[in-house]
């Protein structure tokens, strides 16, 4: 409290001595905004009478000295009034006891901004409600199409997958092209790291439309594989099951065609699965690194 | 204190043209002086204060004619002479009288009483303009530093300093009070009284 008012509340509790009272007083007459301060605090005064703030000799005043006068009392009524509204109010907003703990912790955690803290009383109420619902049904509507779209990118990428990777039928000993033009080939051996200088690398550039990536099977155990694609630092897993090795020579190998549109600049761990009898359940058979670059276009 | 002399118009009309030579803002000099005559007397603790602030304004007109040309400095400052003396006097009184001195009952916050200035308070307070309405009742919710905090988001929030603010809600405040206190004084709270007498 600034020193005016803590004078004007002393003043106002008849606890100032001659001398000093006789110069607030002058104040008054003298200073035009000093009767508007010196009734502001009566307000206030009276406010933390009935609020039970102050101390016990300023009670003692209080009721001693300030209520003397009808007018003083007209306006402890009055303030009385004004206190049961607001705590009423206060009430009827108020949730129950428990739910009310809880939302002054969400409160506190609440990353919410402080103006719309202020649309707490009582009055906007049936407009928050509103305005929720509103935006859950704004929510719902965008989550379903967004599933929407995300379904149907993926069916168009699973056409892409399909049509990319035909897979050899069982016995015919096929060998995928790796000289098509606009594809770019890779060929990858099992735990090759990514800090090493063997680490593969693909470059991409505008019109690259197709990346081939080819690698040998350690063991060929399995009916079917699953590929599992991931970029470093990226927690989104491509996943192309139904994978069927071929044979190169001696060798094992599949053969996996992704669009150059599905693979972002950085290092990828692939992670290849042998799935059992009918896509049972599958087994890490072996992990495959390499890195892409983009290059930027002219 | 005298009783035998009255304001005449005459007199009124010299009392004004001292406080300013425009009638209008003599007009307004005069309700300020007036205001603050009868705070000086309330936190005396006068029960008639708007008596004694009569007396003592009658006292300075009978006085005008003489000190008018005279006189150098505020006017407002010959009122609180004047009003010192009013008080002295109402003193001495007080100690020949001393009926006077007893202060009436404490208000029972629990009386019908109380009910009625309820009634009162919510009739008035619909009275108010819509926005005049949410402040007063905005700035006054919560309590101790809460209530601080509150305050102060709501000034920043009216883009406006916090003494600004409370000056703000004192206003409306003393527009309500006002409405509540007549309605109070004329009994209206009472159930029903207030749906025929005040629109």
């Amino acid at each position: 409290m600034a020193g005016d008012q803590i004078l004007l509340r002393q003043y106002l509790l008849g606890e100032l001595e001659e001398e000093t009272q006789h110069s607030v007083e002058e104040r008054l007459f003298t200073r035009p905004e000093y009767l508007d301060e010196m009734l502001i605090a009566e307000d206030e005064l009276i406010d933390s009478y009935l609020s039970g703030s102050l101390s016990g000799r300023e009670a003692e005043d209080f009721t001693r000295h300030f209520l003397l006068t009808p007018e003083r009392r007209l306006k402890l009524r009055f303030a009385r009034s004004l206190r049961k509204y607001i705590s009423t109010a206060e009430d009827e907003r108020s949730p129950e006891p428990v739910a009310a703990a809880a939302t002054e912790i969400a409160k506190r955690r609440s990353w919410t901004p402080a103006f719309l803290q202020h649309l707490r009383p009582a009055g906007y109420a049936p407009l928050l409600l509103a305005a929720a619902l509103v935006l859950l049904v704004a929510y719902g509507s965008w989550s379903l199409i967004l599933f929407q779209q995300q379904r149907q990118q993926r069916a168009e990428l699973e056409a892409q997958l399909i049509a990319l990777n035909p897979q050899p039928v069982q016995g015919a000993e096929t060998t995928p092209a790796t000289t098509q033009p606009n594809v770019a080939a890779l060929v990858l051996t099992q735990g090759q790291v990514r800090s090493g200088g063997d680490l593969r690398k693909v470059v991409l550039d505008e019109n690259v439309r197709g990346v081939q990536l080819r690698f040998d099977l350690p063991s060929d155990d399995f009916r079917s594989y699953q590929a599992v694609l991931q970029l470093d630092g990226d927690e989104r897993l491509i996943k192309i099951g139904g994978l069927r090795p071929r044979s190169e020579g001696d060798a094992r190998v599949i053969v996996l065609n992704l669009p150059a549109t599905l693979l972002a600049e950085g290092d990828y761990r692939l992670l290849l699965k042998g799935a059992g009898e009918a896509g049972g359940a599958t087994e890490d058979v072996a992990t495959y690194r390499f890195r892409v670059n983009r290059k930027p276009s002219p | 204190m005298s009783d035998t002399w009255t304001l005449t118009e005459d007199t009124l009309n010299q009392l004004l043209d001292w406080l300013d030579p425009n009638r209008e803002s003599a007009g307004r000099r005069y309700e300020e002086i007036r205001r603050r005559l009868t705070q000086f007397f309330v936190c005396r603790g006068c029960f008639e204060a708007d008596q004694l602030t009569d007396h003592a304004i009658d006292r300075v007109a009978k006085k005008v004619p003489q000190v008018a040309d005279t006189y150098v400095g505020d006017p407002a400052l010959y009122f609180f002479g004047v009003a010192r003396k009013v008080h002295l006097e109402y003193l001495r009184k007080q100690r020949t009288t001393p009926q006077l001195t007893s202060p009436p009952p404490l208000p029972d916050l629990n009386s019908e009483e109380a009910e009625d200035d309820y009634n009162c308070f919510e009739h008035c307070l619909e009275r108010l303009t819509p926005d005049n309405r949410r402040l007063v009742l905005k700035y006054y919710q919560e309590d101790k530093q809460v209530k601080i905090d509150h305050r102060r988001e709501l000034a920043v929030r009216l883009g406006i300093g916090m003494n600004a603010l409370r000056l703000r809600v004192f206003r409306i405040r003393a527009e309500l009070q006002q409405c509540v206190m007549d309605c109070m004084e004329n009994g209206l709270g009472r159930n029903g009284l207030l749906d025929n007498v005040i629109p």
